[in-house]
């Protein structure tokens, strides 16, 4: 007999490639090391890059990154997905520019790094322009090809594994929820009013899919808070599908409101900072702390059971 | 047998009527929105109209739909490939996160919507209640249906998804 294990633990250091492809037609290919689980990694890098080239998002086509073309840039895990790939595509597009100036600069009788990306174009400092297009069929004619591979490598900590003292990472996130909710007194349910929450973000890259990244994070907290277990008998697990594993359905959950801090980290190419974990972290601790007010019961496991009910409750519903 | 979806007639072998609806829907006719996830009608990742009333089809058989209307999310957008106003608000308001419930979400947003076009948040949150969401907490779902509300008060949302062209829905 054999054990076997596998971890991800202690790490080092962290890095991100992105690959940035300019077709003859000025299409723009791209493809980051950062795999797409449903989280939106396509649309912030779609949008980094166009932001950062100046062009439209409609000429960028995003590309399911494969390991035979970019380099392998670790997993989608520990919220790093925006922070790191989003760091090697604006890495990747300012490497792209750079190219690009030196291709136009003549036609624009401006220093490259004079030149300016916007509106589909490359603007000099006279007001001279040349199309996004025009700039790419100049590269192709010279030969010099508009490809790109831009790594983002995480900025060294002063992590100190031996003393297990220093900073870990290089960036760090900040937010805070709140809760409002009853607790029934004869039944002990938890019904939750409203909760909120405010999360530093770094830079929003697609503010609809941060609040999405918020109320989705809260959604998973508030099941984990309240209902979410996986229950075993004689060493077999129980709860094998979603009518006995119970996430949450709309109607166990409240309104929630997402505030959005922007705070842009210098250390991170495109500003933006983690967001998935944060949002699901702290709403279970709001969510007892919550019902210690109500209740006057510290709940220590999750998710929290409030059956029987003590007989101190002074009334029929205790609310925050 | 006779089956009519998203506007088609078609004619299966009567043999035909014990096939899982889904596997039918998805591997036969390749309408793969609707996903088979829980397989036992607990998560409505598979839900379909039949006859305008939502359906969870991974506990159904090909034989429960002959001689009703079905309309799956491939019927929702108009032929031209146009959304539809509700597609078109899940879209603009974030409610798509990985897609797996969109399908099914929409379907039985729709046929709530035909119902009740004046439906309250509250209310809209209760019609969605038997479709899981892992991802977005539901909380855009309930603001994309709540926009979508404004095309369903208009006269020609009673028609079928496949037979009209849409009128955009002017933003609040």
């Amino acid at each position: 007999m054999s054990y076997r294990g596998v971890s991800l633990g202690a790490e080092g250091v962290d890095f991100c490639a992105a690959v940035i492809n300019v077709q003859p037609d000025g299409s723009v290919l791209l493809e980051v090391g950062v795999h797409e689980n449903g989280q939106g990694a396509e649309s912030a890098m779609s949008l980094l890059a166009a932001e950062e080239l100046g062009i439209s998002v409609d000429r960028i086509r995003y590309r399911r990154a494969s390991t035979s073309t970019v380099p392998d840039s670790g997993t989608t895990v520990a919220s790093r997905g925006t922070i790191m790939g989003g760091g090697a595509v604006t890495v990747a597009a300012r490497e792209l520019k750079q190219e690009m100036a030196k291709v136009a600069s003549e036609r624009l009788q401006c220093p490259a790094a004079a030149v300016r990306f916007e509106k589909d174009a490359l603007f000099g400092q006279d007001g001279r322009s040349i199309s996004f297009d025009e700039t790419i069929r100049l590269m192709f004619q010279a030969q010099r090809f508009p490809y790109v591979c831009g790594v983002f490598k995480a900025p060294r900590t002063s992590w100190d594994e031996h003393t297990g003292k220093g900073d870990a990472y290089f960036t760090w996130v900040y937010g805070c929820q709140a809760v409002e909710l009853t607790v029934n007194k004869k039944t002990g349910k938890v019904r939750l009013l409203g909760a909120t929450a405010a999360h530093d973000v770094g830079r929003a890259v697609n503010p609809e899919m941060v609040r999405g990244q918020f109320f989705g994070g809260m959604a998973m907290a508030a099941g984990y808070a309240l209902h979410e277990e996986v229950r075993s008998k004689d060493g077999r697990i129980t709860t094998l599908n979603l009518n006995t594993y119970r996430i949450p359905r709309s109607s166990d959950l409240p309104e929630m409101t997402a505030i959005i801090v922007e705070n842009p980290d210098p250390q991170s190419p495109s500003g933006a900072k983690a967001l998935g974990e944060p949002t699901t972290e702290i709403l279970a601790p709001a969510i007892a702390n919550a019902v210690f007010h109500a209740t006057g019961r510290r709940e220590l496991v999750l998710p929290i059971k409030l059956t029987p009910v003590p007989e101190e409750f002074p009334e029929e519903e205790c609310r925050l | 047998m006779k089956l009519h979806i998203n506007g088609c007639d078609m004619e299966v072998d009567d043999a035909m009527g014990e096939r899982k609806l889904i596997n039918f829907l998805r591997d036969d006719l390749d309408l793969t929105g609707a996903k088979n996830a829980c397989d036992i009608g607990a998560c409505g990742a598979c839900t379909i109209l039949v006859d305008d009333a939502p359906s969870k089809i991974c506990i159904k058989r090909v034989k429960d739909i002959a001689g009703h209307r079905v309309l799956t999310i491939e019927g929702m957008a108009a032929p031209d490939g146009t959304l539809h106003p509700l597609q078109q608000a899940f879209v603009e308001l974030g409610a798509v996160q990985c897609g797996f419930c969109t399908p099914g979400m929409i379907l039985v947003a729709h046929a709530f919507l035909l119902r009740e076009p004046n439906a309250s948040r509250e209310q809209i949150r209760k019609a969605i209640n038997g479709n899981l969401c892992r991802c977005t907490g539901y909380q855009q779902i309930i603001d994309a249906i709540e926009r979508a509300a404004v095309h369903y008060r208009r006269p020609q949302a009673k028609l079928n998804p496949v037979d009209q062209a849409y009128a955009p829905i002017s933003q609040p």
